[in-house]
């Protein structure tokens, strides 16, 4: 905490803060830092935190009800994920390394207007403490099934069939977006109970980002409903990823799934998917895997902003990072690559301390 | 499925429930060849990454030295309903091509068979 603290948090705040730090802690305590593909979060971001952070901390003073609606163009898991990585930290580098001039009281009244923007995005518990992820209420999840094509996966060839199109389908996102960065083309959420069923929607609605690889992929979305038991024991944490106590593969009841818009139903044609995607996938991350570190963290940064692109087309700005980023990353070389390599398990406590916006720890 | 044989070679955290015995084939670079992977053997590896996405569908198995309950192989390994051991730091120290072990993927426990 701040010594001589001069400014009051209010209870509220304080609340939409412990809760906040709360869910952090459950997400990282299922993270072993040293896999996080191919670099970690702070060794791409410690480059451009504090530009990053700047950005929209100016357009939220300059006008918070603007801000609001440009924040709203995004989904609820590119607002969490930002507020997972840098946003705190970067603010507190602007403070402290940058002279800029805002105040404690500032960083907190930002980040809490930010926590209270993707709060209203849930139908579910505050940022996913009771492990559902929810943006669909219960009318509108009814409805979507009701309406749509329902296919009974009855034997373990076609579990394995959905299965292996959903681990291509979550690899290609991987290779395409970075481990850190899956929100740029993804979102999965649920479990919504619909009668005797859990539904899990997953949703891969940008498979092909033209502005950021040159990839050639002949499909643009895929979106799969899954139903499964009640006893599946799905949860799903705050930065969208999925655990379950028995095995999703085996327990799943039906499926349907939608690319581009269009059924697929037959299992020779998810098998062929699943070799499509696996294909693009395989050669995509074997292009990650042979980029330098520089490399990584320049095309990390362009990631980081692509996956918020919404938010600066409300602006009618350009989404890609300034020329300042880049120079930043070329002329610090590899000194935070190095920094954060975590040869070692990050302790929780380390990421408690920095993603409390209520202090001036960075690390 | 028990036996006299069967002993404890390797311990971590279970991240994708499942039994299954098969053959060990260690990966240990970015340079490998899917060709060489066979179906229903068992991956054993540093960490997995997107780029093995061809032998992880053919895997019975998914073994790993790092990892946590939402890492790459763990997420994987429970979409395609095949147990999972993460986080055993040394499996790919102890474990050897053409090893035959068990898998409990409930449990976090590999036994040599």
């Amino acid at each position: 905490m701040i010594k001589n603290q001069s400014y009051k948090i209010s209870k509220k705040q304080n609340e939409i803060i412990d809760n906040f730090l709360l869910a952090n802690k459950n997400c990282i305590s299922t993270i072993d830092t040293r896999t996080v593909w191919p670099a970690n979060v702070s060794q791409i971001e410690a480059y451009f935190s504090d530009i990053y952070s700047k950005i929209f901390f100016e357009k939220f003073k300059n006008n918070p009800k603007e801000f609001e609606k440009a924040l709203n163009t995004l989904r609820m898991f590119a607002i969490h994920n930002m507020l997972h990585h840098s946003k705190v930290a970067g603010l507190k580098v602007l403070k402290r390394f940058e002279n800029y001039p805002i105040t404690q009281k500032e960083i907190v009244d930002f980040i809490v207007f930010m926590l209270n923007v993707a709060k209203k995005k849930s139908k579910e518990k505050l940022f996913c403490l009771n492990e559902n992820y929810k943006i669909l209420d219960n009318k509108e999840i009814k409805e979507i099934n009701k309406n749509l094509i329902w296919t009974k996966s009855s034997d373990l060839t076609a579990k394995k069939e959905i299965g292996s199109l959903i681990v291509s389908l979550d690899s290609l996102i991987w290779s395409l977006y970075f481990d850190p960065y899956r929100s740029a083309g993804s979102e999965i959420h649920g479990p919504y109970l619909v009668g005797n069923y859990y539904i899990l929607i997953r949703d891969y609605f940008d498979i092909n980002p033209k502005e950021i690889w040159l990839i050639k992929n002949k499909y643009s979305s895929v979106k799969i409903y899954l139903k499964y038991p009640k006893n599946i024991g799905i949860k799903i944490n705050f930065i969208d990823q999925v655990n379950s106590s028995k095995s999703l593969g085996k327990e799943l009841i039906s499926f349907s799934i939608l690319v581009d818009g269009k059924n697929v139903v037959s299992l020779s044609e998810i098998n062929s998917l699943f070799k499509y995607f696996s294909i693009l996938t395989e050669s995509q991350s074997q292009k990650v895997n042979k980029l330098t570190p520089q490399k990584i963290i320049k095309k990390g940064a362009e990631i980081y902003y692509y996956s918020n692109r919404d938010f600066f087309k409300y602006y009618k700005e350009d989404w890609r990072p300034s020329q300042e980023v880049y120079d930043r990353i070329d002329n610090w070389g590899l000194k935070f690559w190095n920094q954060y390599k975590n040869s070692e398990k990050v302790s929780i406590n380390f990421f408690m301390k920095l993603f409390d916006p209520r202090n001036d720890f960075i690390g | 499925m028990k036996t006299k044989e069967s002993k404890i070679i390797l311990k971590g955290t279970g991240a994708s429930v499942g039994e299954v015995e098969g053959v060990v084939k260690v990966v240990k670079d970015l340079d490998f060849s899917s060709a060489e992977f066979k179906e229903g053997d068992i991956l054993v590896t540093r960490i997995t990454n997107p780029s093995m996405i061809m032998i992880i569908t053919k895997a019975a198995a998914i073994v790993t030295d790092i990892g946590g309950l939402t890492s790459h192989p763990s997420i994987v390994s429970r979409e395609l309903g095949i147990p999972c051991v993460v986080g055993t730091e040394k499996a790919t120290k102890v474990l050897k091509d053409g090893m035959k072990i068990r898998v409990d993927g409930k449990k976090g426990v590999i036994y040599k068979i």
